[in-house]
């Protein structure tokens, strides 16, 4: 059975959410407050430069405070929030012409039966060394890796944010993981 | 439990990026706020418009035919390209009311929007008084109020 607790902090969310989509002020600065760290890391991970992850911050705050009233399901806040936030990143990253096309890195889907548990490594003591061999993934891998550190995402909720299919996110995530359990071991090794 | 784990891991990665100063935050928050009160105010405005714009286009073809002694003939042979004007902006501000704004109006002040917040405000109640009641059988030296 659920936590309680978790419970209550999703059904919060979904309150604020129907409210922000009545159009109450108060009800969208609290899921701003509620998701601003998160999305802001997230931003960050493709547009290191603090400023100009902010003026996306910005970018997609103001789309979402447009669009809120048309999301038909206020429990898919989370996912569709995410998809604006990468939408916005990779606009900014056209935008500045260094976007590297490595989004489409294809690997062998075939070979890849499960997602890697990340629980292995989601530890306290690595999140430092996580946070530096993140940006040693390609873009497609840290993207995916990185919302499931936030957000513990499910696997269909990263499809849908990164708009691919379950099985790639599957192959992106193992291979991803496997890149960061590598890198941990190598650290320890030293 | 695994959810408290990964929320603490979260908290600490998202720790790990250097943090904005706290003149930086102070200026980012006020630049949304801004930004959001803009547009805000630009929704309303682009709403009116269109709205004055959809009642003008009901209200003159209708003027006119009263004009003309009840007979749209009439009017479409004075003016027949005003009057395909107003048909065609009549048609596009009433798509483009019905699909950009109307729902979010309807939705507001549906009585289905209103049980739902109902039932999520029962929900939460039940929820913190469910949390309440563990916190207390955690803690047995603690008598319950």
């Amino acid at each position: 059975m659920d936590d309680p607790r978790d419970e209550l902090e999703r059904t919060r969310e979904l309150l604020h959410v129907v409210m922000a989509q009545r159009g109450e002020a108060d009800a969208f600065r609290w899921l701003v407050d509620r998701y601003e760290q998160r999305l802001l890391y997230f931003i960050r991970r493709s547009v290191a430069d603090a400023d100009r992850a902010l003026d996306v911050l910005q970018e997609v705050w103001i789309t979402v405070f447009r669009r809120i009233a048309t999301l038909r399901t206020p429990e898919a806040f989370r996912v569709w929030l995410y998809r604006i936030a990468r939408d916005k990143t990779i606009d900014q990253l056209r935008g500045d012409r260094r976007h590297k096309e490595t989004h489409g890195e294809s690997i062998d889907e075939a070979t890849v039966d499960t997602a890697e548990n990340s629980e292995g490594i989601e530890r306290i003591e690595n999140v430092k060394l996580i946070h530096r061999l993140l940006n040693r993934l390609t873009p497609a891998h840290r993207e995916i890796v990185t919302l499931r550190f936030l957000e513990q995402m499910a696997l269909d909720d990263i499809a849908a944010v990164v708009g691919c299919s379950i099985g790639t996110v599957k192959s992106r995530l193992h291979y991803a993981m496997r890149r960061l359990q590598e890198g941990i071991e190598e650290q320890n090794h030293v | 439990m695994s959810e408290p784990t990964h929320k603490t891991f979260a908290e600490h990665l998202v720790a790990q990026d250097p943090p904005l100063s706290e003149k930086q935050y102070r200026e980012h928050r006020m630049q949304l706020e801004k930004a959001l009160t803009d547009a805000s105010r630009r929704e309303s405005r682009v709403r009116m418009t269109v709205l004055i714009l959809w009642l003008l286009c009901c209200i003159i073809p209708t003027v006119a035919v009263g004009l003309a002694n009840g007979v749209p003939g009439k009017v479409c042979h004075w003016y027949p390209l005003l009057m395909y004007v107003l048909l065609i902006v009549t048609i596009v501000e009433t798509v483009s009311y019905f699909v950009r704004f109307l729902p979010t109006r309807l939705r507001a002040g549906s009585a289905l929007n209103r049980n739902i917040l109902l039932d999520l405000d029962r929900r939460i109640s039940d929820l913190t008084s469910r949390i309440d009641q563990t916190t207390k059988e955690d803690r047995p030296g603690q008598t319950p109020s």
